[in-house]
C-alpha cells in the first residue's frame, strides 16, 4: 500500500509539467498585444499596450516566460493576480477556506441525500416512491445552477428578505474586518465557534443554506441514480440470496450485505464531486457572491489573468491527485478484494 | 425531529433583522473588479479612484457638481503668474494624516516627485502631466534607461518646490508651458497627497536623488503603498480585498468627522443580487448596468431613481471610421476592393462617411436603447465641457441624403458596386452592438449591395484587432481624465491622439485647430476653435457619435445629501452624505 502510495504521488509532478506546460502553450496561441490588452479594462488604460508588452515580458518566447515563471514558483512565489491585486499564493489561501466550507456544508447533504433516496427507490422498486424519486433526480439534474440559484435568491431573499447572498452580513463583515475576530482555519462557521460568537455562527451558516441547497439539488441527483442502480445490481447478486435464505432480517439485508457493496461506485462519484466542489463551484460562488475559488478562477480566465489560471491549476492538479489517491484508498477499505502492492 | 426542526427554523429567522445596513453604514454595491491598486501613482482604473478619492485628497477639487469649477481640499488659495507658469498654493493648516503626521510641502513635494519618479506606464502621472511639469510624455518608466536620460532627477525636483521649507505650507509648482487645464488635471487622484513620512518609513523611496533610479518603473503593486494607505481624506481604509473595500471614518478629519461611520463596497458581478440587495435594505447604492434594467427597481419601497436633466456624462463613444484599414490578412474587409469588399481608404472619402452618419438613426436608437431618456451629441467630447458646440446639427437617418452621398463617393463606384465588410463592437456591449446593426439594416434597405456584416471580439482581441488597423468601422469610447475638451478632442480627432492608432485620422483643417487650441490658454479663444471643430465634425463626420444615456442612480431613498459630479469616479463623496 505504502508503495502504491509513492507511486500516485510521483505522478503528482508530471501533472504540474503537463498542465502548466499545457496552458502556456494555448496562452502563446493570442499574440502578445492580445494578452496585453487583457491588463487593460478600459479604452483609457489601453493607450500603453506596447508599454506593458515591455514590461511583463509577453513578447519573450515561450520557454522563457515559462521558465520565469517556474524560477517564481521555485521560491514559493506562484506570481501575482490582477484579477485579485494581489499574489496568487494569497488570492488561494483567502479563498480556499470559503471554497471549502461550502464544499463540506455541501458534501454532506449531496451524499447523504442522494444515498439515502438512491437507497429508498431500490428497495421500493418500480413503486410511487421509485418512481417519484427518479423524476426528482431528472428534474434535480436537468436543472441548471443558474436558474435555480435565482429562483431561489428571488423567493427566500427577494420574497421574504431571509438568506441573502454573500458570507456574511454587513455588520459582521466590518466586525470582523476592525480585529477582535481571530481567524483560526478560514472556515467562519468553524471559527466563530472557536470564538465563541454563536450570533457570527448563525449568520455564516444562514448563508450557506441557499448555495448548498443549489449545489444538492444538482449534484445529489447523480448520486441518486448511481446509488439506485449499483444497489439493485448487488440485491440481485448470489450471496444477496443467501443471506435471505439463512433467515436474516431485510433490513441487515439490505444494509450489511447490499448497500455496502453497493455504495463502491458512489464512493468513486463522490470523491469526484468533492475534488470538483473544492476546486470551486463557479456560478453558484458568482449567484450568490461567495468569495470562493470558482468565482475567482472564472474571472481569472476570462481576465486572460496569467499567472492566477497558472497558479489555480496547480492548484487543481494537486487536488485532483491526493483526491483520486484517497478514492482508490478507500477502495481498498471498503472492498477487501481490492489490495493494493 | 419535528421540534429539531422548529427550533432550526426559528433560529435561522429570527437571526435575519441583522440583514439591513444600520444608519451609521453606507453600503455600495457595484460591477464585479475591485480596485487595482491604492497606490495614487499606480491607480488608473474605476475601483481603486473610487477609494483614493474618500481616503487621499489633492489640493484643489471638484466644487460639489461643476467640473469647472475647484474647490479649495488642501490648499486654502493659489495664484498663477501672468505667463502661466508658476502655480503657487497656500497649504491649509493642521491637516492631519491617518498616520498622525501632519501635512506640510514635504508631503507634497513628495508626492509629486514619486509619481514622476516611479513614471508608472500603467498610472497616469507622466501620461496627465509629463508635458506640463517635463517637457515630455512619451516617455515613461517602461523603459527605465530611456527615462532617465529624457528625465533627469533635477527636472523631476524643480517642478516642485516648498520655498518657505519642507514644512512649511507654500507649495510652488512650475510649469514648462502654461496649460489651462491644469487645475483640472491636478484634480485628479494620480495627484492625491501621500503621507511622506509614513511612506518612507515603511519603505517607500526615500525621496532623494540617491534612490530614485531604483524605482523608475518600479511595480509598485509589490511595494507597502499598494495596499497600505495614510491619507487626509474622510476615510480610512480598514480592509481591502477584491471582494470589498471597507471604510471607516476618520474622526480627526480636518473637516469634520463625517456622518456616516462606515462604508462598505462590495464588488458583486451579479447584477439580480445587486439589484435585490437594493430593495430589501442591504445595499444602499448599486450600479445598475442599463437603463433597460431600471424597470426592475422602479416603485420598489424604499427604492430611489435619481435623475436630473442637468447631470452630463463624462463618457462619449463614437462608432469609428478607419481612414486607413489594413488589409494584411484581415477577414473584416471581404475581397479587399469594392464590391466584395471595402478598400483600405474606403472612409478617408468624405462622402463615404457623410453617407454612413446618415444611416444611423439618432432618435429611434435613444427609443430603443434608453426608452427615450438620452441626448444627442454634436461632437466628440461632454456636453458639459468647455467648447461644446449645441448648435451644430447631428446627421441622423436620412436615406435620400445617404444615397445622395454614396452615389457621389468614389465617383460613384460606391453606389454601382457596393461594398461588404465587418463592423466590430466588444463582448457583449449591446449599445455598441445595436448601433452598428442599426447602420447596417439600413445599409442593405438604402442598397441591396451595401453588406455590413456585425461581430464581437472579446475585449482583448477587440483591442488587439483595432490596434492593429484591422477594423474597418469599429464601437469604442473615452472616459474623462480631467475636465477639459483637450482630453476628448485629442484623442478623437488628433492625428497624434489615442485613436489615429487605431484610425489613421487625419483632417488638415482640424488639426490646425486642435494644435492652436493646445497652444493657448484664453478660454474664451480655446471655447471659439472648439466650437469650429464641432462645425468640422459635421462637415466631415469623421465618426457616428452615439447617444448617450440620461444618467441615473439608483439609490435607497434614507440616503441624504447626494449630488452627482461626473468627474468623481463614485460620483459623490461619502463624506458628504449621511443617512435617515
Amino acid at each position: 500500500m505504502f508503495a502504491f502510495i509513492v507511486r500516485r504521488l510521483f505522478m503528482l509532478p508530471l501533472v504540474f509539467f503537463g498542465v502548466t506546460l499545457f496552458i502556456v502553450l494555448l496562452m502563446q496561441v493570442l499574440s502578445p498585444f492580445q494578452r496585453a490588452a487583457s491588463y487593460a479594462q478600459t479604452e483609457n488604460q489601453a493607450r500603453n499596450l506596447d508599454a506593458i508588452i515591455e514590461r511583463y515580458g509577453l513578447n519573450d518566447p515561450w520557454y522563457m516566460q515559462y521558465g520565469r515563471w517556474l524560477r517564481q514558483v521555485s521560491q514559493g512565489n506562484l506570481g501575482y493576480s490582477r484579477t485579485s491585486s494581489e499574489p496568487v499564493l494569497t488570492t488561494l489561501r483567502k479563498r480556499f477556506p470559503p471554497t471549502a466550507e461550502l464544499a463540506i456544508f455541501a458534501f454532506f447533504p449531496i451524499i447523504g441525500v442522494g444515498i439515502w433516496l438512491g437507497t429508498a427507490a431500490a428497495l421500493n422498486r418500480d413503486t410511487l416512491i421509485d418512481q417519484a424519486t427518479r423524476v426528482l433526480a431528472i428534474v434535480g439534474w436537468s436543472l441548471p445552477t443558474f436558474v435555480l440559484g435565482i429562483w431561489l435568491l428571488v423567493i427566500f431573499y427577494g420574497g421574504f428578505g431571509i438568506l441573502e447572498p454573500g458570507r456574511v452580513s454587513t455588520d459582521f463583515l466590518i466586525e470582523i474586518a476592525r480585529g477582535g475576530f481571530k481567524n483560526y482555519t478560514g472556515l467562519l462557521t468553524i471559527d466563530s465557534l472557536l470564538n465563541g460568537r454563536l450570533d457570527i455562527f448563525w449568520d455564516a451558516f444562514k448563508h450557506l443554506i441557499l448555495p448548498v441547497i443549489t449545489l444538492a439539488t444538482v449534484s445529489s441527483a447523480q448520486i441518486m441514480r448511481v446509488m439506485r442502480s449499483s444497489l439493485l445490481d448487488a440485491l440481485g447478486q448470489d450471496y444477496v440470496r443467501t443471506a435471505r435464505a439463512k433467515g436474516l432480517a431485510e433490513r441487515t439485508v439490505n444494509r450489511k450485505h447490499a448497500r455496502r457493496n453497493g455504495l463502491i461506485p458512489v464512493i468513486t462519484l463522490a470523491g469526484f464531486t468533492l475534488i470538483g466542489l473544492i476546486n470551486g463551484v463557479i456560478i453558484t460562488e458568482t449567484i450568490f457572491n461567495f468569495p470562493g475559488l470558482g468565482q475567482w478562477s472564472a474571472q481569472a480566465a476570462v481576465n486572460l489573468d496569467y499567472a492566477a489560471v497558472l497558479g489555480f491549476a496547480v492548484f487543481t492538479a494537486v487536488i485532483v491527485v491526493i483526491g483520486n489517491l484517497i478514492v482508490d484508498i478507500l477502495y481498498g477499505v471498503i472492498d477487501p478484494r481490492i489490495r493494493y502492492d | 425531529m419535528k421540534k429539531y426542526l422548529l427550533l432550526f427554523l426559528g433560529l435561522v429567522l429570527g437571526t435575519f433583522g441583522l440583514a439591513q445596513s444600520g444608519s451609521d453604514t453606507f453600503v455600495h454595491q457595484t460591477l464585479a473588479g475591485g480596485p487595482v491598486s491604492l497606490d495614487p501613482v499606480r491607480a488608473y482604473d474605476t475601483a481603486s479612484g473610487h477609494v483614493i478619492e474618500n481616503v487621499y485628497e489633492t489640493l484643489y477639487t471638484y466644487d460639489g457638481e461643476s467640473i469647472d469649477q475647484f474647490a479649495p481640499a488642501l490648499a486654502t488659495d493659489y495664484s498663477v503668474s501672468d505667463d502661466g507658469l508658476v502655480y503657487t498654493f497656500t497649504l491649509r493648516e493642521n491637516v492631519p494624516f491617518h498616520s498622525g503626521n501632519i501635512m506640510s510641502c514635504k508631503d507634497v513635494e513628495y508626492s509629486y516627485e514619486y509619481g514622476f519618479v516611479n513614471a508608472n506606464p500603467e498610472g497616469a502621472n507622466v501620461y496627465l502631466m509629463g508635458d506640463q511639469l517635463l517637457g515630455q510624455h512619451d516617455v515613461d518608466g517602461s523603459d527605465a534607461a530611456a527615462y532617465q536620460e529624457t528625465v533627469s532627477f533635477e527636472t523631476i525636483a524643480s517642478s516642485i518646490e516648498c520655498p518657505d521649507g519642507p514644512d512649511g505650507l507654500t507649495v510652488q509648482i512650475n510649469l514648462q508651458a502654461p496649460d489651462p487645464a491644469f487645475l483640472a488635471i491636478q484634480a485628479y487622484t494620480a495627484f492625491s497627497v501621500i503621507d511622506s513620512e509614513f511612506a518612507k518609513a515603511n519603505g517607500m523611496w526615500d525621496g532623494t536623488e540617491e534612490t530614485w533610479a531604483d524605482w523608475v518603473g518600479r511595480d509598485v503593486t509589490q511595494e507597502f503603498l499598494h495596499n497600505n494607505t495614510s491619507g487626509t481624506g474622510a476615510y480610512q481604509v480598514v480592509e481591502w480585498t477584491d471582494q470589498q473595500t471597507i471604510l471607516s471614518a476618520f474622526e480627526d478629519y480636518w473637516g469634520g468627522a463625517p456622518a456616516i461611520q462606515n462604508v462598505v463596497i462590495q464588488y458583486v458581478e451579479e447584477q439580480s443580487s445587486r439589484i435585490l440587495a437594493l430593495q430589501q435594505g442591504d445595499a444602499d447604492r448599486v450600479i445598475i448596468n442599463d437603463r433597460a434594467s431600471l424597470v426592475q427597481v422602479e416603485g420598489s419601497p424604499g427604492v430611489s431613481i435619481l435623475e436630473n436633466p442637468e447631470w452630463g456624462a463624462t463618457c462619449v463613444s463614437p462608432a469609428f471610421f478607419n481612414f486607413d484599414i489594413n488589409l494584411e490578412n484581415n477577414e473584416d474587409v471581404g475581397c479587399g476592393e469594392l464590391g466584395c469588399g471595402v478598400p483600405a481608404d474606403f472612409f478617408a472619402d468624405v462622402n463615404v462617411r457623410r453617407g454612413f452618419a446618415h444611416l444611423f438613426d439618432q432618435q429611434g436608437f435613444i427609443d430603443q436603447l434608453y426608452d427615450g431618456q438620452g441626448r444627442l451629441i454634436t461632437m466628440g467630447q461632454p456636453t458639459s465641457f468647455l467648447g461644446y458646440n449645441e448648435n451644430v446639427d447631428v446627421r441622423t437617418l436620412d436615406l435620400e441624403q445617404a444615397e445622395q452621398y454614396f452615389r457621389e463617393a468614389f465617383g460613384g463606384e460606391v453606389w454601382e458596386q457596393g461594398f461588404e465588410f465587418t463592423a466590430l463592437y466588444n463582448g457583449s456591449n449591446t449599445i455598441r452592438q445595436t448601433a452598428l446593426e442599426i447602420i447596417a439594416e439600413n445599409a442593405a434597405f438604402l442598397n441591396p449591395n451595401f453588406k455590413i456584416n456585425v461581430r464581437s471580439l472579446p475585449w482583448a482581441d477587440y483591442l488587439a484587432r483595432t490596434g492593429e488597423q484591422k477594423a474597418p468601422m469599429f464601437a469604442l469610447g473615452w472616459c474623462a481624465d480631467y475636465a477639459d475638451p483637450k482630453n476628448f478632442i485629442d484623442t478623437f480627432y488628433s492625428n497624434s491622439g489615442f485613436y489615429s492608432a487605431r484610425t489613421a485620422i487625419d483632417l488638415p483643417e482640424m488639426q490646425e485647430r486642435i494644435d492652436e487650441a493646445n497652444s493657448i490658454t484664453d478660454p474664451l479663444e480655446r471655447e471659439f476653435l472648439y466650437k469650429e471643430i464641432g462645425n468640422l465634425h459635421y462637415d466631415l463626420a469623421p465618426m457616428v457619435i452615439l447617444p448617450e444615456s440620461a444618467p441615473f442612480m439608483t439609490v435607497r431613498e434614507e440616503v441624504q445629501g447626494i449630488y452627482r459630479n461626473p468627474m468623481m469616479s463614485g460620483q459623490f463623496l461619502f463624506k458628504d452624505i449621511s443617512k435617515n
